[in-house]
């Protein structure tokens, strides 16, 4: 008896939290989110563009010549314009207007960058959570004009971080969906060979500089050949982490549980490959952990 | 239709659905079929093998060359290019069915050149000139009977006056 009840206690306790609960910010709430998301947008917006050829074009770089972009005197009021529309985002101007030119500069210019040849993942998540808020805000004007009430009853501040929130899980979903397509489902038995990618990333990062130092932890390659299960195991624990990553924009205490795991797993892959991934960790920390509302929330509780 | 109606998160999979499967399938047969920046399908690390490589820059005395130093680009970015030219040769010998880690050396030293190429207008012209010139190495990683083993081959070469 006392097994069925605790059995239907689980249940109703799981289900409690997996539902679907839309996340309302408060003004004071969604000022420390939009300036966190300026905060990390900020940074993609520093140094110049030096690219005057895209000789393997990506995205829109396929119709539109972007290297006007690199040109000095347009790149720098560019910059400074989508550096103020960001202070402006912060302040509460509707994303519609405040994210127009931060978004799509900065999609210009690492589209630039990533039509040299080479394909740069570090900002691109930046720019498509900024991409998914302006859509929110585009949303919003659209629902406005309709007289209708926005998805999952949501104001246009909340709903502009929600999409952006759903951008970044979106990202981890796609990235374990690849895995399983581009290996034919072998990922887990081929992760052994992970191995071999960190001897390239050290001796990539030792040779780009000549520093002494970053070849550390010479002997775990070989030992992670020698016991391919332990590598099978922790990559094991990845897989699903991205593929339920959706789950965190279920609800908060969801948003931080996915949060946290996932600055977790990126800190120990750092730690293996010096692969940093800041940008995603930033974002996970503002969007999904979002630490002072939970610092407000227990000290209300505990009042 | 009620059950896509009541979904809560339409924006997440509407997402999933176009950087998973759309962009892929739309540009399918190109080097990089899942990337459209700012949407990517994210293939890094989505495979793994027994072999894999890396490259870096020498001087023509086959030092090592710190080139982010040089040049302020990173030696992750200068594999991609190589693997992208890679990619194009592979695709010009595809008569053949050569995979790419069977590509003759011609055509890696073509690859290779044209990375070196577009690596010189980015150094500085005057540390360029003491070296004389670069050369791109490519280092294979393989791991068979004998453990973990590195190979070393010259992949281009450019010189400066």
């Amino acid at each position: 008896m006392s097994g069925a009840k605790g059995e239907g206690g689980w249940v109703a306790w799981f289900r409690r939290l997996m539902a679907f609960e839309p996340i309302r910010h408060t003004r004071w709430e969604l000022f420390v989110l939009r300036l966190g998301l300026a905060f990390v947008a900020w940074e993609t917006f520093g140094g110049s563009s030096d690219f005057t050829e895209q000789p393997h074009p990506n995205g829109i770089a396929h119709w539109v010549d972007l290297t006007f972009l690199s040109d000095d005197a347009t790149d720098g009021w560019l910059r400074w314009v989508a550096r103020v529309s960001l202070v402006a985002f912060v302040v509460g101007v509707p994303g519609v207007v405040s994210l127009l030119v931060p978004t799509f500069l900065g999609i210009g210019l690492f589209t630039l960058k990533n039509s040299q040849g080479a394909i740069g993942h570090s900002f691109q998540v930046v720019h498509l959570c900024l991409l998914a808020a302006w859509l929110a805000g585009v949303w919003a004007v659209v629902f406005g004009c309709r007289k209708r009430g926005l998805p999952n009853g949501l104001e246009r501040g909340s709903l502009e971080i929600d999409w952006a929130r759903q951008a970044l899980a979106a990202g981890y979903v796609v990235s374990a969906i690849t895995k399983v397509i581009e290996s034919n489902g072998m990922w887990f038995r081929d992760s052994q060979y992970f191995a071999l990618h960190l001897i390239k990333n050290q001796d990539m990062k030792y040779f780009g500089k000549l520093e002494a130092g970053v070849q550390q932890l010479e002997w775990l390659p070989e030992w992670m050949m020698q016991h391919p299960l332990a590598c099978q195991v922790f990559f094991g624990l990845a897989l699903p982490l991205e593929l339920f990553a959706f789950l965190g924009c279920r609800n908060r205490v969801m948003g931080l549980v996915f949060g946290v795991s996932l600055i977790a797993f990126h800190l120990s892959v750092k730690q293996l490959t010096q692969l940093d991934f800041v940008y995603n960790m930033q974002l996970l920390m503002v969007l999904m952990v979002n630490p002072l509302w939970w610092v407000v929330a227990i000290g209300k509780k505990v009042r | 239709m009620n059950w896509l109606r009541h979904q809560p998160l339409k924006f997440l999979w509407g997402l999933v659905l176009l950087t998973a499967f759309v962009i892929p399938w739309a540009q399918r047969g190109q080097a990089k079929s899942g990337e459209f920046y700012p949407f990517s399908n994210f293939p890094m690390y989505s495979t793994f093998s027994d072999s894999t490589y890396y490259v870096y820059v020498t001087d023509l005395k086959d030092e090592p060359v710190a080139v982010t130093f040089l040049t302020g680009k990173v030696l992750s970015n200068l594999k991609k290019q190589y693997d992208t030219e890679l990619k194009g040769e592979k695709r010009a010998l595809v008569a053949g069915g050569v995979k790419q880690e069977d590509l003759p050396m011609e055509a890696r030293r073509r690859a290779g050149e044209v990375v070196l190429r577009w690596l010189v207008p980015f150094a500085d012209e005057a540390s360029l000139k003491a070296l004389g010139g670069l050369r791109l190495k490519q280092v294979t990683i393989r791991y068979g009977a004998e453990g973990i083993v590195k190979e070393t081959l010259d992949v281009g070469e450019v010189r400066v006056p």
